[in-house]
């Protein structure tokens, strides 16, 4: 028995790496059921928002991705599947490899099977998958990683700090920065280098908006004004929309070509947009 | 952009559309994030205006127009929202 042990702790690695086989055991670990008995406001805009749905809502180009690959006969793994999920559902980094096939299957079912019943089936397995308020407020609240260290397990960061009975808590000054949604809604490198051009909201907020002197961050527009909130509404919002860009027409009718008298509309049309990055993007 | 005559006559007037072009390194338009590496960038600018004119025919003998202007937001091939609508009244000589 001793011999059997003394094995066993040569065997095992130096640090215990946990791996998910089912998307379960992930919605398990993450679950925010907890954390909606306190924030509920907080939880009810959250579910509302993109970032709740973050793999669902995106599951067309999830889907053509997947199949771009399987038609050319190119292997699917955890770093292919991680191209996309590194944003959309960050915590598939520790999926084992048969729940990475597992969720690519569910993909393709979502959104090819003939069984509707199957397709809402999977799609309600693979919205357990998003954003939510442990992957903010601790997986990437850290953004200075190198100089504070990784997150600590068990502290979640906001930016008061305040603290709470029900777990620890830490200020992060990360929260009011456009970086802290930079960190996802920009153009992505992957570790293999090769870009993935999903999005380059970012760059055009820091190239272009703060080059011309904007001030204003993410944050400011999409949860601070009109009270939006963790709803962080985007280019599906009327409202948002309607804000971010102005529109100003003028328009006159001439008669034009001496002898002929053609009647001839001139419009003239002004669009400001006061969003602090392109319109559209993506 | 249409005008819509006092004959009651359709006219279109103009269309202008502001996105970004995806593209692979041969120069290839493409869709897929995956496989776009540079961009075209024909969207609105942050903090900018953007100012488009133009100019349209109308049927002979029109003496009033209406012009509607449009400006709608596609967040996808399936989806439309009309963000901005604005009718103008014109006139060819004087308003009767």
């Amino acid at each position: 028995m001793l011999l059997l042990l003394t094995l066993l702790l040569l065997i095992m690695p130096a640090t215990a790496w946990a791996e998910y086989k089912t998307i379960d055991e992930i919605a398990e670990v993450y679950s925010v059921e907890k954390c909606s008995a306190c924030h509920g406001r907080i939880h009810e805009e959250w579910f509302a928002s993109a970032h709740a749905h973050s793999v669902v809502k995106s599951i067309g180009i999830l889907r053509d991705f997947i199949e771009w690959r399987l038609k050319r006969g190119k292997h699917f793994d955890r770093s292919q599947l991680m191209r996309c999920m590194a944003c959309h559902a960050p915590h598939l980094e520790n999926a084992s490899e048969s729940l990475v096939q597992e969720v690519m299957q569910l993909v393709l079912t979502a959104t090819e099977g003939k069984d509707e019943a199957k397709r809402e089936k999977a799609k309600r397995s693979l919205d357990k998958l998003n954003i939510n308020c442990i992957i903010c407020h601790n997986t990437v609240a850290i953004l200075e990683k190198d100089q504070k260290g990784k997150p600590k397990e068990g502290v979640y960061y906001g930016s008061s700090g305040r603290s709470s009975p029900a777990h620890g808590t830490e200020k992060s000054t990360a929260f009011r920065s456009y970086l802290f949604c930079g960190q996802c809604h920009r153009v992505f490198t992957p570790p293999d280098g090769e870009i993935i051009f999903c999005s380059s909201l970012y760059e055009s907020y820091q190239d272009a908006y703060r080059r011309w002197g904007g001030a204003e961050t993410c944050q400011d527009c999409h949860m601070k004004k009109g009270q939006r909130g963790h709803r962080m509404p985007g280019s599906h919002d009327m409202d948002l929309l309607k804000e971010g860009v102005d529109l100003a027409v003028e328009a006159s009718g001439v008669k034009l070509q001496p002898g002929k008298w053609v009647p001839t509309a001139f419009v003239d049309i002004r669009l400001f947009n006061k969003a602090g990055h392109r319109t559209p993007d993506g | 952009m249409t005008a819509k005559t006092d004959k009651d006559i359709s006219i279109l007037i103009g269309r202008k559309e502001y996105l970004e072009v995806g593209y692979d390194l041969d120069g290839n338009q493409r869709m897929g994030s995956w496989e776009i590496k540079e961009i075209l960038d024909l969207s609105l600018q942050p903090a900018r205006e953007t100012e488009e004119r133009f100019m349209a025919e109308m049927p002979e003998g029109t003496k009033r127009a209406d012009v509607e202007v449009r400006v709608t937001m596609f967040p996808s091939p399936k989806e439309e929202i009309i963000v901005h609508r604005v009718i103008k009244r014109i006139h060819f000589g004087v308003e009767e």
